[in-house]
């Protein structure tokens, strides 16, 4: 088993409590192992309830098994949490319902999300998954910037996303794989409808 | 591969919140899950600007999305542009100016909060045009260019407050029966040339009869507009109309009993807008002095007036200040009901 250790940062001593120092231990569902602190965790809506729900102590967090977050693998998970300690301590946007949203991607975030855009898609559902508010943001501000002056050929390319004709096909070819039958039927109708019928009956 | 679609719906309507419209708008090209979504919501412009000059017409819709469409001698090429548009400079502007314009505003779900539509210079016939042989006649060539800019459905297009400055009244006609009328808070337009705007909203009955319209504010009108057409507009609780020459107190009384039939009323202004053209009348009075009379029926309210050198203002029951074509706000008083043949009636 690989552990990954949080980024090590300065703590103001003043401004925390002592007891508040504390590093959680997820696992993610690749079997890889992060530790977080207290406050990082803070970021995160979900997991923040989670750990308040468990109550654990510090020799808790050492001696049982590391929390496991199972929808979400290793390098997604790495990110979230490298995310949340830079961004410990700070305050979690409220929304205000304008549109279009005005939210500044920061330096750090712009380089942690340098990344493919599949993994990019995996952070986001994390970053949901997690409740984590402010990097669902600035990721969806992300993918927003993406689309930026493009064709809607292009926002395909961008987002890999299928055209309605693949994805009617691929829609169809389910169903068919669910029911053989449904082809037949739809070939014998149309086979009658070019000789006059409309009707099978 | 990962793709977009792993993300939850909920989500998706983040990204599309954090798009500009013309993106939004493009997005909901790309498949029908997501063009439902853009749909779903209206879509909103806070600022639209369309500006026609010399040659040149520009889009801007002061959030980031801006394009001059230019043409150089002839040559008819996007020369200056927003970054987005840098793979498209060089290439036909006529055609990106259709493909934008209609991106922007061909959709029924969009709502624009101001559209600003200025003519600086003719519209470049070779944009508008479209391609209709059997157009032969000149109006109907005339119709057939201003189909192209706006949506080709009547009363759809919603704005909800239009600033307008044109050349001949006509543009501002084929404005009017393209925009939704039900939409349509507040009206500011000018035309330069031929009869006066008022003339083509009197004859726009969809406008008129609209109750969202409540401000309505013209300029440079060349001739004195039909008053006797002013208690068709007299439900707008802000009116400001520029004429060219000054009322006589015949006019002056046709304005109050038409006034007479909206117990709204906020402030009218009628103002002379002189010019080389305009034609100098005696002065009607040289110190200003305002005098009141009861609405019909009501003697609680009334509507106050005063004529000036240059200026004719009334102030009905809903008059709350000094500037009131800027506020928005105005204090509840019940609608009164409008008295029937006010033209036959006396008023003090």
């Amino acid at each position: 088993m690989s552990v990954e250790n949080a980024p090590v940062v300065d703590v103001d001593e003043a401004a925390i409590p002592v007891e508040k120092k504390m590093y959680y231990r997820f696992e993610s569902n690749d079997k890889k192992e992060f530790r977080v602190s207290e406050l990082a965790i803070q970021q995160s809506e979900t997991l923040n309830r989670l750990v308040e729900a468990m109550g654990y102590t510090s020799e808790d967090v050492e001696n049982k098994p590391a929390i496991a977050i199972e929808n979400i693998d290793g390098k997604t998970l790495k990110l979230v949490f490298q995310w949340c300690e830079h961004h410990k301590g700070e305050a979690i946007p409220v929304d205000d319902g304008s549109v279009p949203k005005i939210v500044e991607i920061p330096e750090f975030d712009a380089k942690l999300m340098d990344i493919d855009n599949g993994l990019l898609f995996k952070l986001i559902w994390a970053a949901d998954y997690l409740n984590i508010v402010q990097l669902l943001n600035v990721s969806c501000k992300k993918v927003a910037n993406m689309a930026q002056g493009k064709t809607p050929a292009q926002l395909r390319r961008v987002y890999l996303l299928p055209s309605d004709e693949e994805d009617e096909a691929a829609k169809r070819a389910a169903q068919e794989a669910q029911d053989p039958r449904a082809r037949e039927v739809e070939e014998e109708f149309e086979e009658r409808k070019r000789q006059g019928g409309n009707s099978f009956f | 591969m990962v793709d977009l679609s792993v993300v939850p719906a909920h989500v998706t309507e983040i990204i599309v919140e954090h798009l500009d419209v013309l993106s939004r708008l493009m997005f909901r090209k790309t498949c029908t899950d997501f063009r439902g979504m853009v749909d779903r919501d209206h879509l909103f412009i806070k600022n639209l600007h369309i500006t026609y000059y010399y040659n040149s017409i520009e889009i801007d819709d002061k959030q980031g999305f801006q394009v001059n469409y230019q043409d150089i001698g002839g040559l008819g090429t996007l020369v200056q542009c927003d970054k987005e548009h840098e793979l498209h400079k060089g290439k036909n502007f006529i055609e990106l100016f259709k493909i934008d314009l209609r991106a922007l505003i061909l959709n029924r779900n969009l709502t624009i909060g101001t559209l600003h539509l200025i003519h600086e210079h003719h519209v470049p016939t070779s944009i508008l045009i479209r391609d209709d042989p059997e157009a032969e006649v000149a109006n109907a060539r005339i119709d057939g260019r201003i189909m192209n800019i706006f949506n080709d459905l009547e009363n759809q297009l919603r704005v909800e407050n239009l600033v307008a400055r044109m050349r001949v009244p006509w543009e501002l006609k084929k404005v009017f029966i393209r925009l939704n009328p039900n939409s349509i808070k507040s009206l500011k337009f000018e035309v330069d040339y031929g009869s006066n705007g008022l003339r083509q909203l009197f004859r726009s009955p969809d406008f008129l009869r609209s109750e969202q319209l409540r401000r309505l504010t013209s300029f440079h009108s060349e001739e004195p507009f039909d008053l006797r057409d002013l208690h068709k507009i007299a439900h707008c609780s802000v009116i400001e109309v520029k004429v060219m020459r000054r009322l006589t107190e015949e006019q002056i009384e046709m304005v109050k009993a038409a006034l007479f039939t909206n117990p709204n009323l906020n402030q009218l202004k009628i103002s002379v807008s002189w010019s080389p053209r305009a034609i100098p009348m005696p002065e009607m009075a040289e110190e200003p002095f305002w005098r009141s009379a009861p609405y019909p029926g009501n003697p609680r309210i009334r509507i106050s007036w005063r004529c000036r050198n240059d200026e004719a203002e009334f102030r009905g029951p809903r008059f709350s200040g000094e500037v009131a074509a800027e506020k928005e706000k105005e204090e509840e008083i019940p609608v009164l009901r409008a008295p029937r043949n006010f033209f036959d009636d006396e008023f003090d």
